[in-house]
């Protein structure tokens, strides 16, 4: 193949053996039939012409070759800039202490059941975020997970839901848990939800128990059979809402020795009369209470809790509560409503 | 009075009360002692004016206050105008609020990034703070890659 310099690129380039003359369209405009000569003639040529192709097929594959080696080379620079602009990038200036401080504010709740939780996104941002938030068991220490009903068990989903509440269980280590939980399940004339595979997990793990939401049906022993057998040794604030005016029971509570807030609202509070109050650590450690006042209960509840800090009751209209104090010595402030 | 000078030579004169929100300036003032000496740093006079009489965090302050503290990113009126800057701006107040030891200034600045954190996913975040993804193929491993695909799925 012979080679010859490029008219426009001054780059090397093959020499066609066939020059492209306009010679053709007489011969096929023309009237007459073709010399003699022409025919042998136009057959080499063609053979030529195939020899021509293929070394511009070579020439065009070897350019395409260099030209994507050429993006390839300006793709890596592109991303080279980028790594370098990212290196300038403000947030990078941040020490880890003071990034970590923003993970905190970040993960106050990981919502699992809707999402994948704010612990597990920053993780997957980039490798110094996955170190990070790894190392720091308390990120992934809070956790709001919903429980579905049993008619709208959903396969996938809560699989998933139990995959990413095992990683944040493991993540947070020894920890102490926040957490809120919603279950749909636990109503009185339904399973309690204590087989739920997410309740296990979660309560395997109830000595770690340290602040903790419930949303469900009453809360009374019946409702929660599984609970009895829970270790509270640290569960400090319990937060019990219920989807309408219901119950609870404190001997649900008998084995929380550092319960200092337990919150009710709208929730009356029960226990069996006769067998004593059944918080008997409640005396020194419970020093917030909100619940629906009932004017039976309530000298016995004012005597068993005598460090109490703030009371919040919630009076209903159908008991006579005159004569009740609402001030006394050992409380800082009271609030009472009235609906 | 106090003397306050910047990197730039500025120079501001504020009540010692005021700048005395920054525990590294009050410690040093303790430390200089009355002097007509300027101090050499850049100050963030008009966030601690506002703030002027609100009782300073306590070194020693009960967890649990510190705790409440931790539970809420929200931000007053005031400081979300304060803070609304842009993202160099944003950075290099966090930094010298860490440096100067106004936690409050601190804890406003860590919040309002937090806030701009919140519901987004992975590659939300990179663009929002010019990050790299930086797992490569070959540290992608199987526990990183399910990771990321819960973490992007939405």
């Amino acid at each position: 193949m012979a080679l010859e310099s490029c008219s426009q690129c001054h780059s090397t380039v093959f020499k066609p053996r066939v020059n492209v003359t306009s010679d053709v369209y007489e011969h096929l405009r023309s009237t007459n039939t073709l010399p003699e000569n022409i025919l042998p003639n136009t057959s080499a040529l063609l053979l030529s012409i195939e020899k021509d192709l293929d070394d511009y097929e070579s020439e065009i594959h070897a350019l395409q070759i260099r030209i994507a080696d050429i993006e390839k080379r300006r793709t890596r620079l592109r991303t080279h800039a980028e790594n370098l602009q990212s290196l300038l990038s403000p947030i990078r200036r941040l020490p880890n202490e003071l990034l970590m401080r923003v993970f905190g504010y970040a993960c106050i709740e990981n919502e699992l059941t809707y999402g994948c939780g704010s612990a597990l996104t920053l993780g997957s941002v980039c490798l110094r975020w996955r170190q990070l938030t790894i190392e720091c068991p308390e990120l992934w220490s809070n956790m709001n997970i919903c429980i579905v009903a049993e008619d709208e068990f959903d396969e996938v989903g809560d699989v998933r839901l139990a995959a990413r509440v095992n990683l944040y269980l493991g993540r947070s280590k020894s920890h102490p848990l926040r957490f809120t939980l919603i279950s749909i399940p636990w109503r009185p004339d339904s399973d309690d939800g204590s087989d739920n595979p997410i309740f296990k997990q979660i309560a395997r793990q109830s000595f770690r128990w340290k602040h903790v939401s419930f949303r469900g049906a009453s809360f009374v022993p019946d409702n929660y059979p599984t609970w009895d057998s829970l270790d509270l040794p640290i569960l400090d604030t319990l937060n019990l809402s219920s989807y309408g005016a219901d119950s609870c029971s404190l001997e649900m509570l008998k084995k929380t020795p550092m319960l200092r807030a337990f919150h009710a609202p709208g929730m009356d509070c029960l226990w069996h009369q006769g067998s004593g109050f059944p918080l008997p650590s409640a005396r020194t450690t419970l020093r917030d209470l909100e619940y629906n006042l009932i004017a039976d209960n309530f000298y016995e509840i004012l005597d068993n809790c005598s460090n109490l800090h703030r009371l919040s009751l919630i009076a209903r209209e159908k008991y006579n509560y005159s004569g009740l104090p609402f001030c006394w010595s050992y409380t800082h402030s009271l609030y009472h409503s009235e609906h | 009075m106090v003397t306050l000078v910047t990197s730039d030579n500025e120079k501001f004169n504020a009540e010692k009360e005021v700048v005395e929100r920054s525990v590294l300036i009050k410690n040093m003032l303790e430390d200089v002692g009355e002097s007509d000496q300027p101090i050499p740093l850049p100050m963030f006079l008009e966030y601690c004016e506002h703030h002027r009489g609100e009782p300073l965090p306590a070194p020693d302050a009960d967890t649990s206050q510190d705790d409440t503290r931790k539970r809420t990113t929200d931000i007053s009126e005031w400081d979300q105008k304060f803070i609304t800057v842009d993202q160099e701006m944003l950075f290099e107040i966090i930094l010298a609020a860490n440096y100067l030891d106004i936690k409050s200034l601190l804890d406003v600045g860590c919040k309002t990034v937090a806030n701009m954190i919140k519901g987004k996913t992975p590659e939300e975040i990179r663009k929002l703070f010019n990050i790299v993804n930086d797992f490569t193929p070959r540290r992608r491993c199987a526990q990183i890659k399910k990771e990321n695909e819960w973490a992007e799925d939405r």
